[in-house]
């Protein structure tokens, strides 16, 4: 009968115990942790500016896994269950990825396309301070090659400013200000052409 | 009982398991168009809406009994919903106006540097030819900008080729003032008529030549006898003050020598008496008053000539015409034969318009939006 006895109160103890085990469920502190690191790893590769959208969906998953979780810490101990939050923060680690691969191909692509503008731009440069070169002079010229000169020399301003916003990844800014500096060039050829078309003659080089 | 609670329980109004979506799309959809840029505080208190109802919601589920709650949070959404679309509707008119407005500002800047640039070869604006190329340059960044609907950096740029170009326009401006001004007008007005009726006393052949209109009339007896156009100095539209500076000289002068072909490189050339004493008062006056370097020459050699070797029209100071042309000024004008040269005799001459033109602008010229959350347009 004592032996029947101690069984039983080892049997609640034991279903006790095991029930405690399974009810209390864990906060998925590490899998919180690993959503913010790939948050932030997509925050360094720039996406909140080349990919904002992507960026946005996955800190608004990592809001809601964080309301889930408080939620859940507001219910009773032995009903408690953070599979949602731990699910939600999954898709916030996936979402996160995302926006930074979205984030490196965009910024990559613009690069490219940057580095491109400003090959484009120093080459219109040179060919319009050669073409300068050659313009016609005479009395009466100064006032049009003064214009022209200035033309050129903002270009070569605005493509000196270039160098330090590559360095800043503004790629965006670097083709805005070489495409800028290839319309100066672009008008500075197009002028002395009409100029030596109209008085027929090269500058003796 | 028992089955009456079940029934009642069953039948309840209850919260759908899962939070609806569409609230928040909407809310990144108004994100997206800039809502949290344009109207911030408008904006966050939606986005803290969505989170508190959210919370609500959830707590609303794990009740065993539903309670009057869930028509509150129901209804709670449905505002939310309509707020929501307020905002991106908002928000997607803002950016539509922010860009429009923009997109009409950097086309108004780019007339005024037109604008400018057409007093290249009439007044001298060498000093401003770098400032309206960087100008030139920061509106076709501004422009790359609106291109990819990047407002902001667009406004900023804009700002930036507005104050490059004050400087230009306020320089510009103060050249062209005498075009308008009643004694400056008064002045010339004078100086034609007194010309214009020693003709007609004399009969004799005089020379008027209009800078801002670019003319030389040829009068005989009082009478115009032929009209040409003409190109001036660099700085043609101003009075020469010293060596160099390009500007075509106003006074009374006559013809001090004709030089034919052989004599001048430019087909033929009358050779006109600047400097005048007034012309050399002015310019010691200019001296004494610092205006004007020490070393600095009054200059010389102004001619009413045909076309230069090279083709070119524009002139250091003198008057150039069509070679044909000159041949009839040259068989006409004789030594001592009076040249007046004028600005204008008309208060609304070419150089009052494009000042005109340019004040406007300046004048008409509205604060840029800028972001976040002040701007309104009315």
């Amino acid at each position: 009968m004592e032996n029947m006895i101690q069984l039983l109160k080892r049997g609640a103890v034991a279903l006790l115990f095991g029930t405690m085990l399974i009810a209390c469920a864990e906060k998925p502190i590490q899998r919180t942790d690993s959503a913010l690191q790939a948050l932030q790893a997509a925050k360094q590769a720039g996406a909140a500016e080349y990919a904002p959208e992507s960026l946005r969906v996955a800190e608004d998953e990592y809001q809601k896994a964080q309301e889930e979780i408080t939620a859940q810490d507001d219910t009773f101990v032995m009903t408690r269950n953070y599979d949602v939050a731990s699910a939600i923060l999954v898709k916030v680690i996936a979402d996160a990825e995302k926006a930074k691969t979205e984030a490196i191909t965009s910024k990559q692509a613009l690069k490219s396309g940057a580095e491109g503008a400003v090959v484009l731009a120093k080459t219109s440069l040179e060919e319009a301070k050669n073409q300068l070169a050659q313009a016609p002079t005479g009395k009466g010229t100064q006032a049009d090659l003064q214009a022209l000169r200035g033309d050129l020399q903002a270009a070569e301003t605005t493509l000196a400013e270039i160098d330090a916003i590559m360095a800043m990844e503004d790629y965006i800014g670097v083709k805005a200000k070489a495409e800028s500096v290839q319309a100066l060039a672009s008008r500075v050829n197009e002028q002395v052409a009409q100029a030596i078309q109209k008085t027929g003659k090269h500058k003796k080089a | 009982m028992l089955s009456w609670l079940f029934v009642a329980w069953w039948q309840a109004d209850r919260l759908p398991t899962k939070f609806p979506p569409q609230l928040e799309s909407l809310d990144h959809q108004a994100w997206s168009h800039g809502a949290e840029v344009y109207f911030l505080e408008r904006y966050r208190a939606f986005h803290q809406d969505i989170i508190n109802l959210r919370t609500q919601w959830r707590r609303e589920q794990v009740r065993w009994w539903p309670t009057a709650n869930t028509q509150i949070l129901q209804a709670t959404y449905q505002n939310l919903l309509q707020e929501g679309l307020n905002l991106l509707k908002t928000s997607q008119h803002e950016k539509f106006t922010r860009l429009q407005y923009l997109k009409t500002a950097l086309e108004s800047e780019r007339r005024q540097v037109t604008h400018l640039r057409t007093l290249t070869g009439s007044f001298d604006v060498r000093q401003n030819l770098r400032a309206l190329s960087v100008t030139e340059g920061l509106l076709n960044q501004a422009a790359s900008r609106l291109q990819q609907n990047h407002d902001e950096q667009a406004r900023l740029l804009l700002e930036q080729a507005r104050e490059s170009l004050v400087p230009v326009e306020s320089q510009a401006m103060a050249q062209m003032e005498r075009y308008g001004t009643a004694s400056q007008l008064a002045k010339w007005n004078h100086w034609v008529t007194s010309t214009l009726d020693w003709s007609t006393k004399t009969g004799g052949t005089v020379i008027v030549v209009f800078k801002a209109s670019r003319q030389l009339v040829l009068y005989r007896n009082g009478k115009p006898l032929r009209r040409f156009s003409i190109e001036l100095g660099f700085s043609g539209l101003q009075d020469k003050l010293q060596e160099g500076d390009g500007a075509t000289p106003e006074g009374q002068f006559h013809i001090l020598q004709k030089k034919g072909p052989g004599s001048t490189k430019f087909h033929k050339a009358l050779l006109l008496n600047y400097p005048t004493n007034e012309h050399r008062r002015r310019f010691h006056e200019a001296k004494v008053t610092g205006r004007l370097g020490a070393h600095r020459g009054i200059g010389g050699l102004i001619e009413i000539h045909g076309q230069q070797p090279n083709g070119n029209s524009t002139t250091n100071g003198c008057i150039a015409l069509h070679n044909a042309d000159m041949d009839a000024v040259f068989h006409l004008a004789k030594e001592g034969t009076p040249v007046t040269i004028v600005g204008a005799l008309q208060p609304n001459n070419w150089v009052v318009k494009v000042r005109g033109a340019i004040s406007d602008h300046t004048r008409q010229r509205i604060a840029l939006p800028i972001g976040s959350p002040t701007f309104r347009y009315r």
